[in-house]
């Protein structure tokens, strides 16, 4: 063991672990471009093609989107564990393939085979839903993520305002995980989720109008090309930096829609036992906590597309890895918050949220109007 | 007139000739063996007139197979059991022991709770242990052993044969129950009568035995008003392993690698505390430069338990990188534990007049590089902790408790002095070098769980130069003295302060080759027994903030 600092520097084994972390995200995220373009070559058929069936592409579009979210959910807890720990001062996941990156893997392999328990005086349907009542809206709402101009599951006019209702599905699913085990611990940290969902769920959506108001639509590509061209010829014109104010709202109310250090208090663990996953095991576990990871990717992914300019970048660089760079940098500062910070508790959060997030809100969105006023007309 | 001679007057004064005083070899503290009836009238006397206000511990002895060692003085008021009370002054900074006779057949004793809080679970442990009842014991039932246990195991008859442990339908089990037994989970009960008055607002919730919360096997029984803690009830007593028992059967050698185990982060304090109790009977002193190892070592363990109080105390409020970095640091503290005593976890480095091994030249010289950059690191952690303003307002305001209230409930070390009382038995009642050496006692005003972070931040500092500085002045000689065979007669208490504040040994010999009786202690037994008062009205949250502030270790507890 190291006991002067110079022993400390051993640790430190040069940048590749990053770089083939950051190329192991960006395989996943390729993934994704990958059915993109199938997707756009689709589109290209024309509307009679047999796979442009509304039920065909449906079916296949759901299947794949699980498959590389879920994969993508799956490597995402890979990258924050080797982060925190680099954070930590320790090496992380680094058994199962070169530098952990199977470690994913075999988590799923193992939690695949683990004994499914419904306790007795479970609510056992209740119970049985609930990971998919609370797993599958959190799903649908990437249909209208635009990763590109050109690619959007599904581009409809009010994708924004329809993320925000399938968001507001999950807690549903999550009251339901809290009341079918009969346990305490679930019920308590359901309640606590419920409760933090919804005292959120509003200064985000108010945060929200700004950029909105700005790109006159609801549609997340509209909302993108509103953020092109430059400021002095060198900033770009996101709504981040006119809007600084409404960034840092809804910044806070995704992290605390999401869940994680420093607003876990639903499944604190040193409290309530990872609250309302407490009873589960095996996959239904697996997707109750995936649940938060998906959150994450969707959130930040929205955070990109309202405020960062979405696709947009200069050039050399295409429209998707710029999004997806962009993505990973508002996921990896989520992953430092976590390391670093502490939990608040309950009536804190209830406090930060109704007593000065919302009024904050609300005033962010009357200078907006104003601003938006005296100077489009 | 000295302190001792003064306070004897003045109980001679108030009660007249009806007791037996004495005073030890060393004028460290008074003996007062007293008749049963006057017990209360005397710790009442003694708390409220003459400042006694920290009772120490209560001791049940079960003196029927006693050949030597005793006092004549006893013979007055002899009694096959007998109950041995130490009250501590922290103004006069002197001890006084209260002994009462009480009959083997129906042992009963006066309850003291009314006095003192803190006499509550000790009493228990006695009712538990020695089956000593108290009149007006609020809360009387077994503490450490299960409901179900037959017999009390620290009396001398008791049969220790397997099989012979549960009770059985045919046994009377009047014998274990007293008028105002309460039924295991009193909090069940009460619950039970507001369903029937449909006032049903209220939820049990079971913090334990395996919580992450909880820094070890205990049961919190929490009654919740939504998030709000409306009462609280312990259990405790799952790693309870008979250490007071298994001393009457083990030789005074023999017990010393055992004494390391009532709690694994503590294990040198106990393991001195013992050593010192038995040393005081001995009337044998260790050489200087045994007196000087012992100082180190006991601040290097108490800056590893330190660091991994401030580990824990980050998971529990949800920082998780904070674990990481105190560990590195500990671990130097236990390589040079190691390096010392040969191990890392229970060191066994007590030795009766001396320690086990020396150290060399090449231990002083790391022993000084760690402590410079611990400090460095020190200041690390303070920007982690306390730069976050989130920390600060999870822990400010939050398990207070008032100077007053403290002493009342026996709390002792970092949890009493961040309320402002400036108790620490490294200053009070000197033990090892510590009288040699130049050193403060941190202490803080508000009682909170910041105040005792504060506390126990600023000990870690001192601490460190403590060892800096009996690295500097290191004597040279013996780190052992030869005292043959061991077979001690006579009774002594030791206090030391460890980590988490006062561990108190109670040893009686009588001249036999085991020990007659060892009684502990522990700083965490007592100190979790405020959980309650502390507890009462803040949320759940706040509630893991203040077991972490609190700093228990099971092992400690259950013993």
């Amino acid at each position: 063991m190291g006991l002067y600092a110079e022993d400390q520097e051993q640790l430190y084994h040069g940048p590749i672990p990053y770089i083939i972390l950051l190329a192991g995200a960006a395989v996943a995220v390729g993934a994704i471009a990958a059915v993109g373009i199938v997707f756009s070559y689709i589109g290209s058929l024309g509307p009679a093609s047999f796979w442009n069936n509304p039920w065909v592409r449906g079916i296949i579009g759901a299947a794949l989107w699980a498959a590389v979210v879920g994969a993508g959910g799956l490597y995402l807890t890979l990258l924050e564990r080797k982060f925190m720990a680099r954070v930590q001062v320790r090496y992380g996941p680094n058994r199962w393939g070169p530098y952990g990156l199977l470690q994913p893997v075999a988590d799923a392999l193992k939690l695949m085979r683990k004994e499914d328990i419904i306790p007795d005086a479970a609510d056992s349907l209740v119970m049985r839903l609930a990971p998919i009542v609370a797993f599958a809206p959190s799903f649908m709402l990437f249909a209208a993520v635009p990763w590109t101009a050109t690619y959007v599951a599904s581009e409809m006019d009010i994708g924004v305002l329809y993320i925000v209702a399938v968001t507001s599905l999950t807690p549903i699913g999550v009251l339901m995980a809290g009341w079918g085990p009969n346990n305490k611990y679930n019920l308590l940290g359901a309640m606590r989720f419920a409760a933090q969902e919804l005292a959120y769920e509003v200064p985000l959506i108010l945060a929200m109008i700004g950029p909105i108001a700005v790109a006159q639509s609801l549609n997340g590509v509209a909302i993108v090309e509103a953020q092109a061209g430059y400021w002095f010829g060198f900033i770009p014109k996101w709504n981040i930096f006119p809007q600084f104010f409404g960034a840092i709202i809804f910044f806070v109310a995704f992290m605390a829609e999401t869940g994680r250090i420093p607003f876990d208090i639903p499944d604190a663990e040193s409290e309530v036992v990872h609250g309302f996953t407490a009873e589960y095991s095996g996959m239904k576990f697996v997707m109750l906590l995936l649940l938060e990871y998906v959150h994450l990717i969707a959130g930040a992914a929205l955070f990109v597309v309202l405020y960062m300019g979405g696709y947009l970048g200069p050039s050399p660089i295409n429209q998707f890895a710029w999004f997806t760079l962009k993505l990973l940098f508002v996921i990896l500062l989520m992953m430092l918050i976590r390391a670093v910070w502490f939990r608040v508790r309950i009536d804190q959060i209830m406090n930060l949220g109704w007593k000065i997030l919302l009024p904050a809100a609300l005033i962010n969105v009357g200078f907006i109007g104003v601003f938006l006023a005296l100077t489009v007309q | 007139m000295s302190v001792n001679s003064e306070i004897i007057q003045a109980v001679k004064d108030e009660f007249g000739e009806g007791m037996v005083y004495a005073v030890d070899r060393k004028e460290r503290r008074i003996v007062l063996t007293v008749k049963r009836n006057i017990l209360k009238k005397l710790c009442k006397f003694l708390k409220e007139k003459l400042e006694f206000d920290h009772l120490t511990s209560i001791a049940a002895v079960d003196r029927s197979g006693l050949v030597n060692g005793m006092i004549e003085s006893r013979l007055l008021y002899y009694d096959d059991y007998e109950m041995v009370y130490h009250t501590w002054s922290h103004s006069k900074k002197t001890l006084v022991e209260i002994k009462v006779a009480v009959p083997k057949k129906n042992p009963s004793a006066p309850s003291i709770t009314d006095v003192w809080s803190t006499a509550n679970w000790q009493e228990r442990e006695a009712f538990d242990l020695m089956g000593v009842k108290f009149s007006g014991h609020p809360d009387l039932r077994r503490i450490l052993m299960p409901e179900w246990w037959k017999g009390h195991p620290l009396r001398k008859d008791y049969e220790m044969s397997p099989g012979k442990w549960f009770l059985s339908d045919e046994d009377e089990k009047e014998e274990y129950v007293l008028d105002n037994q309460k039924p295991v989970f009193p909090l069940d009960q009460k619950l039970a009568e507001n369903v029937k008055t449909e006032q049903i607002s209220e939820m049990i919730l079971r913090i334990g035995p395996v919580h992450p919360g909880n820094h070890g096997p205990w049961l919190i029984n929490l009654k919740l008003d939504g998030e709000v803690i409306v009462d609280l009830d312990t259990q405790i007593g799952y790693q309870h392993r008979g250490l007071e028992k298994i001393a009457e059967n083990r030789t005074w050698t023999q017990y010393l690698p055992l004494s390391d185990r009532y709690c694994w982060l503590t294990a040198l304090s106990n393991n001195l505390s013992y050593v010192l109790a038995v040393e005081d009977i001995l009337d044998v002193e260790a050489p200087a430069r045994a007196q000087y190892l012992r100082t180190i070592m006991l601040e290097l363990n108490r800056l590893a338990s330190h660091l991994l109080w401030l580990a824990a105390m980050g998971i529990d409020l949800g920082n998780l990188s904070g674990f990481f970095y105190t560990f590195r640091e500990r671990e130097w503290m236990l390589d040079l534990l190691e390096m010392a005593a040969g191990n890392r976890l229970n060191y066994n480095y007590g030795r009766f007049g001396g320690v086990t091994f020396d150290v060399d030249d090449k231990f002083v010289k790391k022993a000084k590089t760690t402590m410079k950059i611990f400090r460095a690191r020190l200041q690390e952690y303070i920007d982690l902790y306390d730069g976050s303003s989130i920390f600060h307002a999870r822990t400010k305001g939050v398990g207070t408790i008032t100077a007053k209230a403290a002493k009342d409930l026996g709390v002792t070390g970092p949890l009493l002095r961040c309320t402002g009382v400036k108790a620490d038995a490294r200053k009070d009642d000197p033990y090892a070098a510590y009288p040699e050496l130049d050193f403060k006692i941190p202490t803080r005003k508000n009682g909170d769980v910041y105040a005792s972070y504060e506390v126990r931040m600023d000990e870690m500092q001192i601490s460190s130069e403590i060892i800096d500085q009996a690295l500097d002045n290191l004597p040279k000689g013996p780190v052992q003295s030869n005292l043959g065979r061991i077979e001690p007669v006579g009774e002594a208490i030791s206090r030391i302060e460890e980590p988490r504040g006062e561990i108190a040994t109670y040893v009686i010999g009588d001249g036999n080759d085991k020990p007659y009786r060892v009684r502990v202690r522990c700083a965490e037994y007592i100190n979790v027994s405020a959980l309650g008062h502390m507890s009462r009205g803040y949320k759940i949250a706040d509630l893991i903030a203040i077991i972490g502030g609190i700093d228990p270790c099971l092992g400690g507890m259950d013993r």
